[in-house]
């Protein structure tokens, strides 16, 4: 074929009525090129000019973010956005600020004056701690690119209460965010963003702006200080350096070595809170409001452990300020054992390998990472990696796991800069946006089915998970949907749109199995929900979406499929039901008694009463009771009988409740099963298990 | 007790069975292993204070040294140590442990 220059053939639905000879020409489509009909004479019909397309993408790096609130001209919210591209999509994550647009001058008179933002010249902005409000957990942003004018921005908005160190899940907000040229003061070039921010009702709450400052996300410095005997911990000695640590997790850390002489206090020994006072002492700045600063200190040897610590924790944190600094011991002698590899018997400070990866390790705890064991990574302790296969120190990782690498990347601020969130707190208790994973929806159907339309308030709600194969070859996925799995996770919406999440408070410690799912094959598991981390799911009348993911990994990629379903929650019949539905509703223990039955949570036990004594809720609170009588706690024996005798055809029960009652149901001679009111019970559950065929004659067979 | 003699008795599964006055809280499992090694899976999930790391064993008295969060090496008073049951103390705090597979 000859190449040509001419611009591609347009659709046959772009050639213009106007454009044909004659009316009796058969269509055709469009072969000639632009330039060619151009230069055709110009008694030709009307002109018309090949549409220019421009792909618009989002730069990966941080973003400064600033949200104006509505009807304030007082204060708004300073920020980063930070923007991860990666094989997988787009993953980003972004904190706010509370930033007062007007301060009082004193001198030489009092009067407001302007509180200028940050300069989006001088890179990634740090902010002062005491402003810091919330976290945007993002959840929709453009993946890859647009030949739109912007795309619809989503992130949950996390309020940060610095009291407890702990955060509450606002809802969903989102913003058009259209691509707009960057104001003065941004990099040539940045990307830039403006939108109207919209909250969970749809209410229009301001204007939100995301404008490129930084190819990296976070920016820090990294100070160490030694005592001249001690080296300075440069590299493993096989290439790998601090900046190539860092830049692999898109931070910007300037390290550099300061003191080489600090003077031993107590000998080559040093306490936690000898290296703590040093470090106040001798590090050259301390304004963590204006610089996230780690320190740390390099010695002979540690009181408290043999090659580094991250000091400043528990105890150690002598002025409350978590997380500055850390330490490495160059003295400590590595065992001559074979399991050390091939520095067995060396001073530590002497082998550039480990005692640099400690150095790393212990910084990693500073940024509020904890120990990983997934894999030889920096989080990973030395002595178990050098009890792992290989030989040591060959057989380290010379990165960060991947989990830690995304925590690093978008924890929220607190957590990772110093001064802010102490070292010990739970993961599990911090929000992050959300990882890309490869979506399975096409292939796996996930269906979340609650097993009524509608429940009274107060009444838990009972929900079917089913897991269907659509595709044509069996698929590897978890063993199991219960909650007490990791996979399985979800979140409640009520009906102000604030979003509750749901996981087991029992977690199974066993190693997680996966099992097959053959082409055409479904799994299912019942959910019984009453409350989450955040309180009660299901707390106010009107309709509520349950939204449920499952994750794993297929083939070393992470995946996820996800469903939803609706439920109606009924509002309080009568002045009973106000009271039962408040009881249970402000129980935590109740969710406890739930899971776990027994006698022992008082709380638990006596909502469940309040329940069991109302006519409304009573049908949807039996089970569980009848359960807990069911089962032997302490000294208390199971009564079987009594358990029976609470089912009754009002009975709301899953399949999967039926199938524990059975279990109990079995212990009871035949005889006793068959008495009017036990066998009455037995007749509510065979009704409930209609559908399930063989659980239904189980329970036929009870009869 | 040489090396090999101790190892026999603490390497394995353990399971937690009962904690008094422990903050950070410890971990559900805790597994020792022969190398000097424990691991306690889920340790950050749960906010525990003992993750993964090196342990060792003293005696007289008793003692069990665990690697701490932050690497700090922390001592235990071994409380009572049969084949099946662990009950270690420290700073007021008490945990109980069952040797997993025990009865």
């Amino acid at each position: 074929m000859t190449p040509s220059r001419s611009a591609p053939p347009l659709p046959q639905s772009l050639v213009p009525e106007g454009r044909a000879e004659s009316t009796d020409d058969p269509p055709r489509l469009a072969t000639t090129s632009v330039a060619a009909r151009y230069a055709q004479p110009i008694s030709i019909g009307p002109v018309y000019r090949q549409p220019t397309y421009r792909f618009q993408s989002l730069r990966h790096g941080c973003y400064f973010l600033q949200w104006r609130p509505k009807d304030t001209w007082w204060y708004r919210f300073n920020g980063t956005m930070r923007v991860e591209r990666h094989g997988a999509g787009t993953t980003a994550s972004g904190d706010l600020y509370h930033h007062n647009a007007y301060i009082i001058q004193r001198w030489p008179s009092y009067r407001f004056v302007s509180n200028p933002d940050p300069s989006p010249s001088a890179g990634i902005p740090i902010f002062p701690r005491s402003g810091y409000r919330y976290y945007l957990r993002v959840t929709g942003i453009l993946e890859w690119f647009t030949i739109g004018s912007g795309f619809t921005l989503r992130f949950e908005r996390h309020r940060f209460d610095s009291s407890s160190n702990s955060w509450t899940n606002e809802g969903e907000f989102s913003a058009y965010m259209a691509f707009k040229p960057a104001p003065s003061g941004y990099p040539s070039g940045a990307t830039y963003l403006e939108g109207d921010l919209k909250d969970p009702v749809g209410t229009d709450v301001g204007r939100i702006s995301m404008g490129w400052v930084s190819p990296f996300l976070r920016k820090a410095v990294l100070e160490v200080d030694r005592v001249s005997q001690s080296e300075y911990p440069t590299d493993n000695g096989g290439g790998v350096d601090w900046e190539d640590v860092y830049e692999a997790v898109d931070w910007d850390v300037s390290v550099y070595e300061s003191d080489t002489d600090l003077s031993e206090p107590s000998g080559e020994f040093w306490s936690d809170a000898e290296m703590h006072a040093a470090m106040l002492d001798r590090r050259d700045s301390s304004d963590l409001d204006n610089e996230w600063r780690y320190h740390l200190i390099c010695v002979r040897r540690l009181d408290s452990t043999s090659r580094g610590i991250m000091y400043d924790a528990y105890g150690g944190d002598s002025n409350n300020i978590p997380r500055e600094g850390a330490s490495i011991a160059s003295h400590w002698t590595i065992p001559d054992t074979s399991q050390w590899g091939t520095v067995a018997g060396e001073r530590f400070g002497a082998a550039a390998a480990p005692y640099f990866r400690t150095a790393v390790h212990e910084i990693g705890h500073a940024m509020g990472l904890y120990h990983n064991t997934a894999d030889t990574g920096f989080m990973n302790t030395t002595g178990t990696i050098a009890a792992s296969a290989g030989t040591f120190p060959g057989n380290v990782q010379w990165a960060f796991n991947g989990a830690d690498q995304r925590r690093l990347r978008h924890m929220p601020d607190p957590w990772v800069r110093p001064g802010m969130i102490p070292f010990g707190q739970s993961y599990g208790s911090t929000p992050v946006s959300p990882e890309d994973r490869l979506d399975l929806g096409e292939d796996l159907q996930l269906s979340v089915e609650p097993l009524l339309d509608s429940v009274p308030i107060g009444a838990p709600v009972r929900v079917r998970l089913t897991l269907t194969n659509h595709a044509e070859v069996p698929l590897r996925v978890p063993d199991s949907l219960s909650l007490k799995t990791e996979h399985v996770r979800g979140e409640v919406v009520d009906p102000s749109g604030t979003v509750r999440g749901f996981q087991s408070i029992l977690r199974c410690i066993e190693e997680e199995e996966m099992s097959t799912l053959e082409a055409g094959e479904s799994m299912t598991h019942d959910l019984t929900l009453l409350r989450g981390a955040q309180g009660a799911l299901f707390p106010a009348p009107g309709a509520h979406t349950v939204r449920v993911s499952v994750t794993w990994e297929l083939d070393g990629m992470p995946v996820r499929v996800a469903g939803k379903g609706s439920v109606m929650v009924e509002p309080a019949r009568d002045q009973s039901h106000a009271s039962a539905a408040l009881k249970v509703l402000s129980a935590p223990d109740l969710l406890l008694t739930l899971a776990l039955g027994g006698d022992h949570l008082d709380e638990g036990v006596e909502a469940l009463k309040a329940a069991m004594d109302d006519d409304t809720l009573a049908p949807h609170y039996g089970v569980i009771e009848a359960k807990r009588v069911g089962r032997r706690f302490k000294d208390r024996e199971a009564d079987p009988a009594k358990a029976l005798e609470i089912i009754d055809d009002k009975t709301v029960m899953s399949p999967s409740e039926v199938r524990r009652m059975t279990t109990i149901a079995k212990e009871l001679p035949a005889k006793e099963r068959k008495k009017k009111n036990r066998a009455s019970g037995l007749r509510a559950m065979k009704k409930r298990a209609a559908g399930a065929d063989a659980l239904k004659g189980e329970v036929d067979g009870l009869l | 007790m040489d090396d090999r003699e101790w190892t026999a008795e603490w390497v394995g599964p353990w399971a937690k069975v009962s904690e008094e006055g422990c903050t950070p809280p410890y971990p559900e499992r805790l597994e020792l292993m022969e190398e000097g090694v424990f691991d306690a899976p889920g340790g950050p999930e749960a906010g525990a204070y003992f993750h993964s790391g090196d342990y060792r064993v003293e005696e007289d008295p008793l003692r069990l040294v665990l690697q701490a969060a932050n690497d700090a090496m922390v001592t235990h008073q071994v409380v009572e140590k049969t084949q099946e049951l662990l009950v270690l103390s420290r700073d007021g705090c008490r945990v109980q442990y069952r040797r997993v597979g025990s009865d």
